[in-house]
């Protein structure tokens, strides 16, 4: 493969991460793999216990994991937005933040399911869903969906990914050990970058960018209709699907600032993830948290002014403080308001401002995901006099939040490990003179 | 204009702002909690039982507690059941309490030995928990005999009970109060009910439009509840009389509650399914052929 100057360049700032572990990265995966055995304790003590250490019980049969599920899936929209819709668009400025984005997506959607399985009392049952699946099921769907969507998110990162390998193969300056030289080659598919080939690829990522777009909004609404198509106060709602795949782009935004801030910070990229990413990323999330803001707002004003009985009881948990008030006000001050005031006044409308502004709104649609789940499972449709009040109502236990913690330390720590096989900042994408 | 310190600073403000905003933030265990007490509570138990037609008794013990101004079952613990002769207790068995704090034994009578007074006497015991205390609960009773027989008449079925205390000359059991019921799903429906005459006896007529199994087959009680020195005596009798089941989903093979999925759905899945998995091969394909494909 032959590198014009700007890839050289590239190549060689970006060489110390793909070519050894530093001993702060060492460290950094051995702080992570802290919490990650403590996840796998706490694994293992619910499958030899079974589910009574967790928090779920008759009432509320979902908390904690469905909601790092809704989650994980949501933020994995990032690649499906910046990689696929800025594609087709051609918007220049996308190219040193494709990878990180592709890589948010594959990751998340390789997590987010996970927690499914955790959630599933039998797993010995689990190949029940293919030989006694109903395709009325939006259970059926969502499996369905979320595979196709997997795959499809994995396809794409390779595919965006094959030209830098082809660089990594030949780049014999990298020092690099054979048995990696030998897997950047089986991947790199003889891509020798002719005519032909790029064509070839050319035409494979604008396919693959069409399909993730309607595939990323199909795989959220499904998951919205798990809820929306359930008889439950809160849940029963027709604004479900789009509330959903708004709040995924919304998230998946805003993990990718983070992302970009921590890689930026830790690698040197001052002169790849410029302030401009964060700015334009930052007024994507101005937007979206506007009209996530417009729809939480119709969502709830509609259960309000109609006064049915069940749905009053629900928004009544919402707004009482000695119940889920805080977390209710903690999610639409630092999931809406936050944001917006951050990029909207030119004076804040900084990457670090930015960022600290989209942690809170990626922990507030966290929040906001709990929110949907444990009040409405606290507020059933049938009498629930002479119950155990811990039945009643959801407190997550250590067992659910160290595997949510573990969840959260092993995408970091498979993002690292990305991160260590192929540069960051995708090196084949300086094939012009401005490379942003 | 804004320095970078003063930015900084302003960061920290915001979060200590956020912070303040979210009082009781931490509060994922919402609602005020209130500590199961350490102080055990003396819990209510009783023991009912209900001589079955066939021999049997079914013993019932029931626990509960009262919490919060409220009476809760004690489920899932251990309740002992025996039976006291003269001196001499016997274990029966032990049985755990359902979600409604029920414990359910049944005894044969041929294996219980009754009291000088004739009477059986049982007793239940539940041995405590970590807040429950100790408790228990006993019941004495006199064994009697129930039979049910059922006729079919020109227009309707009659259904015949029959009260007695066994012995070498059967005694009937007048003036006892007895309903009669269909055996359903989630409780039992009422078709009838009347008083024992002088010989122990009561004929009720059964509707004929009675919904039963996909063979038209129903279970028939007839109960006497609550009887001074019996307890409840009921009998069971299962007859071909109700109006057979015409499973509802056989008649529309494909919906959204039946065995098959609606056509529609079907078609909608398939386009779906294969455009996009269709896309998916095409590009494989592509990649495949990148190896082939010379270098310029």
């Amino acid at each position: 493969m032959n590198l014009n100057q700007q890839q050289s360049e590239a190549l060689k700032k970006f060489a110390p991460q793909i070519e050894s572990f530093s001993r702060p990265a060492l460290v950094w995966v051995y702080l992570l793999l802290i919490p990650m055995g403590l996840a796998a304790y706490a694994l293992y003590r619910q499958v030899v216990d079974g589910h009574i250490v967790t928090g779920m019980r008759d009432h509320v049969v979902w908390g904690l994991y469905i909601a790092n599920f809704i989650f994980f899936i949501g933020i994995s929209y990032a690649g499906a937005i910046i990689s696929g819709f800025l594609h087709l668009l051609k918007v220049e400025w996308r190219k040193p933040i494709i990878r990180i984005a592709e890589l948010i997506t594959v990751i998340a959607t390789i997590i987010g399911p996970v927690y499914i399985l955790l959630c599933v009392g039998r797993l010995d049952r689990l190949h029940h869903l293919v030989i006694y699946g109903r395709l009325q099921s939006p259970i059926t769907w969502d499996v369905l969906a979320i595979t196709t969507y997997l795959f499809g998110g994995l396809l794409f990162l390779y595919l965006a990914t094959i030209k830098d390998l082809a660089i990594y193969r030949d780049a014999t300056e990298l020092k690099l050990s054979g048995w990696r030289r030998r897997i950047y080659k089986a991947l790199a598919l003889d891509y020798q970058g002719s005519p032909e080939q790029n064509k070839s690829l050319a035409i494979s990522m604008n396919l693959l960018s069409i399909m993730i777009i309607p595939l990323a909004i199909i795989v959220h609404s499904v998951l919205s209709w798990i809820f929306g198509m359930t008889l439950r106060p809160g849940w029963h709602s027709t604004i479900f699907g789009p509330y959903f795949v708004l709040a995924a782009i919304y998230s998946g935004t805003g993990v990718l600032i983070i992302t970009m801030w921590i890689f930026r910070k830790v690698y040197n990229l001052y002169d790849y993830l410029l302030d401009k990413h964060f700015i334009y990323l930052g007024y994507i999330m101005m937007v979206m948290a506007g009209a996530y803001g417009y729809f939480t707002f119709s969502e709830y004003l509609t259960d309000w002014y109609t006064s049915t009985r069940w749905d009053s009881e629900v928004i009544s948990k919402l707004f009482d403080l000695n119940q889920f008030g805080g977390l209710f006000l903690f999610a639409n001050v630092a999931g809406i308001i936050l944001p917006i005031a951050i990029v909207a006044i030119p004076y804040f409308r900084k990457p670090g401002l930015i960022t600290i502004a989209a942690a809170f709104m990626v922990l507030a649609l966290w929040v906001k995901r709990y929110l949907i789940i444990v009040p409405t499972l606290e507020s059933p449709l049938f009498p629930i006099q002479d119950s155990r009040l811990e039945y009643i109502h959801y407190s997550p236990t250590w067992v659910e939040w160290a595997l949510t913690v573990g969840g959260v330390a092993t995408f970091l720590l498979l993002f690292t490990l990305a991160s260590k096989f192929m540069t960051i900042v995708s090196v084949s994408e300086f094939e012009s003179e401005k490379h942003v | 204009m804004l320095t970078k310190d003063k930015i900084n600073r302003l960061s920290f403000l915001i979060i200590i702002g956020l912070r303040l905003t979210c009082c009781g933030f931490p509060s994922f265990g919402q609602t005020e909690k209130k500590d199961i007490a350490m102080e055990k509570i003396a819990p209510r138990m009783s023991l009912l039982s209900t001589q079955i037609n066939g021999d049997s008794i079914l013993l019932e013990a029931s626990v509960k507690v009262k919490r919060d101004g409220s009476w809760q079952p004690v489920d899932f613990e251990s309740v002992k059941f025996t039976i006291h002769t003269d001196s001499v207790t016997k274990a029966l068995g032990t049985a755990s309490t359902n979600n409604m704090g029920v414990a359910s034994l049944k005894v044969g009578k041929s294996q219980l030995e009754k009291g000088e007074d004739g009477f059986w006497n049982f007793g239940s015991v539940f041995g405590g928990n970590e807040a429950v205390e100790e408790g228990e609960a006993g019941l004495s009773i006199k064994g009697a005999g129930i039979a049910i027989s059922g006729e079919k008449q020109d227009t309707s079925y009659s259904v015949t009970l029959r009260l007695f205390v066994p012995g070498t000359e059967s005694v009937p059991i007048a003036d006892a109060e007895v309903g009669f019921y269909v055996k359903r799903h989630f409780s039992n429906l009422k078709i009838g009910e009347g008083t024992t005459d002088e010989n122990g006896e009561i004929i009720i007529d059964c509707p004929k439009d009675i919904p039963g199994n996909t063979q038209g087959n129903i279970i028939l009680i007839g109960r006497a509840d609550d009887l001074e020195e019996y307890g409840s005596v009921a009998a069971f009798m299962e007859k071909q009389w109700g109006v057979p089941l015409q499973d509802s989903t056989d008649r529309v093979e494909r919906s959204l509650s039946g065995h098959l999925p609606p056509l529609w759905m079907v078609i909608t899945f398939a386009i779906l399914m294969s455009t996009v998995w269709g896309h998916y091969i095409v590009i494989i394909y592509k990649l495949i052929q990148l190896r082939k494909m010379k270098t310029s």
